[in-house]
């Protein structure tokens, strides 16, 4: 094969494409077998159907590369979606949520959406300036993304307040009919923590006693 | 307790080919499958083989002035003629004892 031969090689191209798209393991083990069988029926003369069909196989062996984790390397979009990169990962799945639910609810979605980022942006800037310790479970340090709610402090602070705040709200707006049984929960709850406080108060100095004498 | 692997058709039909013939590249094996195997995804397939420890590949040294990508050949580890051996022990005893 002369120089020009080598230029109508297929799949050099796409090889120097898919070295930006995939790891190491993913373009050895996958893309590149595929690439130089295909190169080598196309050079012990392969037709045009040959070539179509070898360029159809070369685009599925792509796709499952791109998707599927079990080919034992590569899937970078999977492994974006599913958790190398958790937070991107919401960040795009938060839209496509927020797309589906949209058609049903469309005020409630954009009011959602509105009042989420200004919680965001408040809680991120109160916590700037009064940085607390935040529970970790085992899993915090794993790459899959989750909403892990024990990892947020919901104790008796402003975390606490603001999720109180925030799922009372989404109740209101979402289930106005239920706008009786939120505000009796709230009064009630009120009520309860009050007491609550008050009694701990009173009864601080014989628990530390107790556990003393215990 | 170790996980047992396991052997889907695809797997066990490459294995099949693979312990008859020694070692094939990709579109050798699916040349030889006669429609068992697609070419758009034997690749994934033989990958995760390798990842599972059934199969081992090596990259072919290309001659001198010799154009194109290096092909991959595999062959079949002694992990994956067990696996194949203890497949074909398992249908045999799973259709005597369904027959019986």
């Amino acid at each position: 094969m002369t120089a020009n031969g080598r230029a109508r090689l297929p799949g050099r191209l796409l090889m120097r494409v898919a070295s930006f798209c995939f790891d190491e393991p993913a373009l050895t083990k996958i893309i590149q077998p595929a690439i130089a069988d295909f190169q080598r029926e196309v050079l012990a003369g392969g037709s045009i159907g040959v070539r179509l069909r070898g360029y159809a196989a070369l685009a599925k062996v792509l796709v499952l590369a791109l998707f599927v984790p079990s080919a034992g390397a590569g899937a970078p979009f999977t492994w974006t979606l599913l958790g190398l990169n958790g937070a991107s990962s919401l960040a795009l799945l938060s839209p496509i949520l927020f797309a589906g639910v949209c058609p049903m609810f469309g005020p409630f979605v954009a009011g959602a959406v509105v009042a989420g980022m200004a919680l965001a942006v408040g809680l991120h800037a109160w916590n700037s300036r009064h940085p607390t310790a935040v529970a970790c479970t085992r899993r915090i340090y794993s790459k899959d993304p989750e909403i892990n709610i024990s990892s947020v402090p919901v104790g008796g602070n402003i975390g606490g307040f603001f999720f109180v705040l925030a799922s009372s709200l989404t109740i209101l707006l979402g289930l106005p009919e239920l706008r009786g049984f939120v505000l009796g929960t709230v009064v009630g709850g009120g009520a309860l923590a009050w007491g609550l406080f008050a009694w701990r108060r009173s009864h601080r100095q014989s628990s530390v006693t107790a556990v003393v004498l215990h | 307790m170790a996980e047992i692997p396991t052997l889907p058709p695809k797997e066990r039909l490459i294995l099949e080919l693979l312990v008859s013939s020694g070692a094939l590249y990709g579109l050798e094996l699916v040349d030889r499958s006669d429609g068992g195997l697609k070419r758009g995804t034997v690749y994934v397939t033989l990958g995760r083989m390798e990842a599972k420890g059934f199969l081992t590949s090596e990259q072919e040294t290309l001659p001198e002035g010799a154009i194109g990508l290096p092909r991959r050949r595999y062959r079949p580890t002694g992990l994956g003629e067990r696996a194949l051996r203890a497949w074909g022990r398992f249908t045999q005893e799973l259709r005597l004892e369904v027959q019986t």
